[in-house]
């Protein structure tokens, strides 16, 4: 197997920042959160239909990675891992609040509603191995090689996977890719 | 170089994959083709509206800050001697007091008078990586089961024992479907249908190994020393401790995982979830169950939930322009605002109406979130099988 960069110039990999987190380094932690904030708070809203509900989440599953962190085998994996306790965790949150009288018309729910509430659903809506890329490429705005090099993957797996979750967003969105 | 060609590799031109010579040759196509800077141009709308939907979902810069300050007082959970020996305390409790449990009387199912004894005994309880007792769904619906409970299991179940569990079984003289008692423990997941794809064995220690027979070949994350094509043996308890979610996928062959308290079967294309901590499993048959779901909840139904979102994000979306500056001109605004309000509080009380009614759309939910993990565990898959071939291609 072909030796691979161990992060960009600038940004450690993934991996390098949870060995670190794990021997108790908290900015190596804020690194991580800073680089999965933003993708953990989509995938809690598609669950939970609420900007304050999905924060919380979000932040909640942060803190129980943080306490399993040690335990992490794989530290290039944290990335899934931790959007599969988000989506555990929004889950959760999801059934306590039904089993909540429901607030109807919960202001701050419409207020503040995604201006593309229909594309984060539809981000939501793939494997969490694409999602990540894509939030990683249009959230993050890093390139295929960088993002290859943050998650010990090939580039070509990276623009597979781009690629792949490019196609069935537009298939999602009902968006033409063909021409006219 | 045509159309086509540029349709075919255009995504690898707009993601920053595409060779320099080829980049090349497509600007310069794209100079001189009306249709393909169009096509072109729906592409970047379509990558734009991608953008500011995530930068929508970035919390502000005091988030990261105040998670990583609120790690600083959490302590980073270890399995440590005490608190194995704490566990094993806390086991022997819980056996004690179901075992006591098990003397009451019984409160709303009926004495399995015509049940055998228990058939296995297994001391112990399992707990998630978070130290909770782990439990989840059987057929979709949370449980936990308690002393002298009985279940009705249909040709078409789907259930795990989760270690500690006791139970009995026999012939259920009401519809002679298959009936458990289950007399302690907890009662996890779904791994497949009882007749054909997983064989159940319950034993008393918890470890196991997975097996596979010549020429398969399979690929797991989660477990790293059973990447393709290997054999581990995992050590008692090891599993019970493991922190992360243990994933395969079966790409040829035939694939037993003894888990110690069940094993599961894989064949070619199945995949399988092991959840973190648990010796719990689901199996591909997750998406017939979202299909039975799905029939069973009716699309009328479905597609009238997804109508009322789809009108109050609609609505929303309306009454987020009208107060914003863009709107502030608009004739009749307070009007408008009152009568979205209206729009929106009207279907937000039919979407709680339609979902208290209907449990099975919550778990219908829940069910396709775990097909989304399966999903994901395919394209892993096909990520390895996409590696395999990049390393052993000659250059």
């Amino acid at each position: 197997m072909p030796d691979r960069p161990s992060g960009t110039d600038t940004q450690p990999s993934d991996a390098d920042l949870v060995v670190r987190a794990q021997t108790g380094d908290h900015a190596a932690f804020e690194a991580l959160v800073r680089r999965y904030q933003g993708i953990a708070v989509a995938k809690a809203y598609a669950v939970l239909r609420s900007r304050q509900d999905a924060e919380d989440a979000a932040q909640d599953a942060f803190l129980r990675a943080y306490r399993a962190l040690s335990q992490l085998r794989t530290p290039g994996a944290f990335g899934s891992w931790l959007l599969r306790t988000v989506t555990n965790v929004a889950l959760r949150a999801a059934t306590k609040r039904a089993k909540r009288p429901i607030a109807l018309a919960d202001p701050e729910a419409i207020h503040t509603p995604p201006p593309e509430l229909e594309v984060n659903d539809a981000i939501a809506q793939l494997p969490e191995g694409q999602q990540q890329v894509i939030h990683l490429f249009y959230g993050q705005g890093y390139r295929c090689a960088e993002i290859a090099s943050l998650l010990g993957l090939q580039v070509s797996s990276i623009t597979a996977r781009l690629s792949r979750a490019r196609r069935a967003l537009r298939d999602l969105l009902g968006e033409e890719s063909d021409r006219r | 170089m045509n159309c086509h060609w540029v349709e075919q590799h255009i995504d690898a031109y707009e993601i920053g994959d595409l060779g320099s010579r080829d980049h090349e040759l497509l600007d310069a196509h794209l100079a001189g083709c009306e249709t393909c800077r169009g096509l072109l141009e729906r592409l970047r709308a379509t990558d734009q509206r991608l953008r500011d939907a995530l930068a929508w979902a970035e919390p502000g810069d005091g988030f990261a800050r105040r998670v990583a300050e609120a790690a600083v007082h959490l302590r980073p959970r270890r399995l440590s001697l005490a608190r194995v020996a704490a566990l094993a305390a806390a086991a022997a409790l819980c056996v004690a007091l179901l075992q006591m449990a098990r003397t009451r009387p019984q409160t709303h199912l009926p004495p399995p008078s015509h049940l055998a004894g228990p058939e296995e005994v297994v001391a112990g309880q399992l707990h998630d990586p978070y130290g909770r007792l782990a439990h989840t769904r059987v057929d979709g619906h949370p449980y936990v089961a308690v002393a002298h409970t009985a279940l009705n299991l249909g040709p078409r179940s789907h259930f795990v024992f989760a270690q500690g569990t006791q139970f009995a079984r026999a012939p259920d003289p009401r519809d002679a479907t298959l009936a458990m008692s289950v007399h302690s423990g907890t009662f996890l997941g779904h791994v497949g249908t009882t007749t054909t794809e997983v064989k159940l064995e319950l034993s008393p220690e918890l470890g196991g190994a997975i097996a596979r027979t010549a020429g398969c070949q399979f690929y797991s994350t989660g477990c790293p020393a059973t990447r393709l094509a290997t054999t581990q043996s995992l050590e008692p308890q090891e599993l019970a401790d493991w922190p992360e979610d243990i994933r395969v996928h079966v790409f040829t062959g035939h694939l037993a995982i003894d888990l110690g308290t069940h094993q599961l079967s894989l064949q070619p294309g199945d995949s399988c979830i092991i959840a973190a901590g648990t010796t719990a499993g689901a199996t591909h048959t997750i998406e017939a169950h979202a299909a039975e779901l799905r029939r069973t909840i009716g699309q009328a139904t479905l597609e009238r939930r997804r109508r009322y979102q789809a009108l109050r994000a609609q609505y929303a979306h309306r009454l987020l322009f009208l107060r914003s500056a863009k709107g502030s001109h608009l004739p009749q605004r307070a009007r408008r605002i009152a009568l979205l309000n209206e729009l929106i509080t009207s279907h937000t009380q039919g979407l709680a109406r339609l979902e208290a009614a209907r449990p099975q759309i919550l778990e219908l939910d829940a069910a396709e979130f775990e097909l989304r993990r399966h999903e994901q565990l395919r394209e892993e898959a096909l990520d390895v099988f996409q590696r395999l071939l990049d390393e052993t291609t000659p250059s």
